[in-house]
């Protein structure tokens, strides 16, 4: 079993042109045709803005939002000896953490009894996978509607139980836990697939052969199942991790970053300095966005790196 | 017990386990579908609410009426077209010129599409606001979709499908005398339909479900799409929750239908690029 974390990542010459210089010479203007939209979109779309950001991020502003001069490296100090900033980055941390986390320990209760072999299994799967459908936006004001303090129907269904209303999302303490609950039960769907795929690319013939050596469900779980799908669970985790700090949708929708700044992440702290009410601080939301950058780029590493090269069977 | 006792009841904790598993998992959609059905009132009861017995269309009918969600759909479907169509098209062609045409630097050109997948458009977004107002387009449809009419990603699957395309087809089809054109549409795209299938809902849906760079761009209601649409309504008109599980609805339900119809392409669409 091979787990390619990217589509072809080694690169094959073109092999299938035809021979004649003519044919390759009309060949070869017809690529360079054919190579321009997509070269003009990423230029103009992906690496001209990368450039912008980091000149961007050395540059003042007016309070018009519009750069105002050089100010070499001192958005990157105010950023970095900024409290709130320390906050925003360990609220990242706790996001990344707990939204991981909650995937890959969600997704194995789901996905392990879905492996049995017993009727009614395509249903179950179709099922649980189902969330997939559900957009970040029409997710999140489902979760806002339902997890409300005065008619929401959780806390409809606390008090008639006689428990106490909680504010799942106006409360510093719940705020960021009610973000990661909804983005784990958001991204679950997508993680049983993957899960299911790994799972089912298990050879039966290594399961029975350590039932008739006398393992039992549990420790052949533990010993032969886990450690064949933890290809799979490498991506999930930095795969995941990616996606976790670049979640916007949830935390703009829920809870706004807030109650005091307690959700808010790196994402949106950008958003908040470049777009946010009277803000527009463009400098110092580019810093931000480079500093995201850096590390999205450091995962992308370990991805390309220690994933393709060491988790092969 | 006798093993088939011993069977039978762990057969049964699975089951209940599954059953438990899909109540909490699958509750925020059935939450989604009935609630859309059901008038305000009896939703703020709580669990009675739960219960799909008074249902009917008003929610829908406000939703598109008293705010503009109909129009915003509209938008949504027009955006998620031009910028399925596109991508598509332009990963067709690109992964083309990599695999047919005999270009030199193919290599380079893969190590930058390489690179531009490490870029989070998060980090650009901000200049790329600036780049798009600069050009008067912040509040138009055309700039919701067109920084993602290529992705790298879609790009990458084409190629992968045209690499493992047999060598002596493409031979045959020159030989025979056709040109470009028609080898792409008789043989490659027809010989190659499930990646092109599967990659093409897997566009749709992630252009359908786009939120953050919407939300940048447009301002007034009728420019927004759906997805930033109910956002906003649940924002202002979070109470009338029947409204806004409309919404929420009328998002999904497009989602929902696709995926019942090409279950098998879209789960292996998603799970292409992740694993092989």
């Amino acid at each position: 079993m091979t787990v390619s974390v990217r589509p072809g990542l080694a690169t094959v010459p073109a092999r299938h042109a035809p021979t004649s210089p003519a044919w390759a010479r009309s060949d070869r203007r017809l690529g360079i045709v054919l190579l321009i939209p997509a070269m003009l979109v990423f230029a103009v779309f992906v690496f001209y803005p990368l450039g912008r950001v980091l000149v961007l991020s050395t540059q003042g502003t007016d309070i018009f939002g519009q750069a105002a001069g050089s100010v070499g490296l001192r958005n990157y100090v105010t950023t970095f000896t900024d409290p709130t900033f320390l906050k925003t980055m360990l609220n990242t941390a706790i996001f990344c953490g707990g939204v991981v986390g909650g995937r890959i320990v969600l997704g194995l209760l789901v996905v392990v009894p879905l492996t049995v072999k017993l009727r009614g299994m395509p249903v179950f799967r179709a099922l649980l996978t189902s969330p997939l459908v559900v957009s970040v936006s029409a997710g999140s004001v489902a979760f806002a509607a339902m997890l409300s303090p005065g008619t929401g129907l959780v806390n409809t269904v606390i008090t008639q139980f006689g428990g106490e209303s909680i504010p799942f999302l106006t409360s510093t303490h719940w705020a960021l836990a009610s973000v990661i609950l909804v983005t784990v039960w958001g991204s679950l769907g997508f993680t049983v697939l993957l899960l299911l795929g790994a799972f089912g690319a298990i050879d039966p013939e290594v399961v029975e052969a350590a039932h008739l050596d006398g393992a039992g469900p549990l420790r052949s779980f533990w010993s032969i199942s886990l450690p064949l799908v933890t290809p799979t669970l490498f991506f999930v985790v930095v795969t995941g991790t990616v996606e976790a700090l670049t979640t916007f949708g949830q935390i703009q929708i829920l809870t706004g970053g807030g109650p005091a700044d307690s959700s808010r992440t790196l994402v949106f702290a950008i958003y908040q300095q470049a777009f946010g009410s009277g803000s527009a601080n463009f400098g110092l939301a580019a810093a931000l966005g480079v500093v995201l950058f850096v590390l999205v780029l450091a995962l992308s590493l370990v991805q390309f790196g220690i994933l393709e090269k060491r988790v092969n069977y | 017990m006798r093993p088939s006792t011993a069977r039978r009841v762990r057969s049964g904790l699975v089951y209940a386990w599954l059953v438990v598993a899909v109540v909490v998992v699958c509750f925020p959609l059935y939450y989604i579908l009935e609630g859309a059905l059901t008038p305000t009132r009896y939703l703020n009861e709580g669990l009675p609410g739960l219960v799909p017995i008074h249902l009917g269309f008003d929610n829908f009918v406000r939703a598109a009426q008293v705010v503009p969600l109909g129009h915003q759909f509209v938008n949504s479907v027009v955006v998620t077209l031009a910028q399925t169509v596109l991508q598509v098209a332009i990963g067709i062609i690109t992964a083309y010129a990599l695999v047919f045409c005999r270009l030199r630097g193919t290599r380079a050109i893969f190590l930058v599409l390489l690179a531009s997948m490490m870029i989070p458009g998060e980090t650009t977004l901000i200049a790329n606001y600036l780049t798009v107002s600069s050009w008067h387009l912040i509040d138009t449809l055309l700039v919701v979709f067109l920084p993602f009419v290529a992705s790298a990603l879609t790009i990458f699957l084409f190629r992968q499908a045209f690499l493992s395309f047999p060598a002596e087809l493409r031979e045959a089809a020159v030989l025979d005398g056709a040109g470009h054109v028609r080898f792409v549409r008789s043989m490659l795209l027809p010989l190659t339909r499930p990646t092109l299938v599967s990659v093409t809902l897997v566009s749709a849906t992630a252009a359908w479900n786009g939120y953050f760079w919407p939300l940048l761009v447009t301002n007034s209601p009728e420019n927004r799409t759906v997805q930033v649409g109910i956002a906003q309504l649940a924002a202002s008109e979070g109470a009338d929750v029947g409204v806004v599980l409309a919404g929420a609805a009328m998002v999904t339900l497009p989602v929902l239908l696709l995926v019942l119809v090409a279950q098998k392409f879209l789960a292996g669409g998603l799970t292409t690029g992740a694993l092989k």
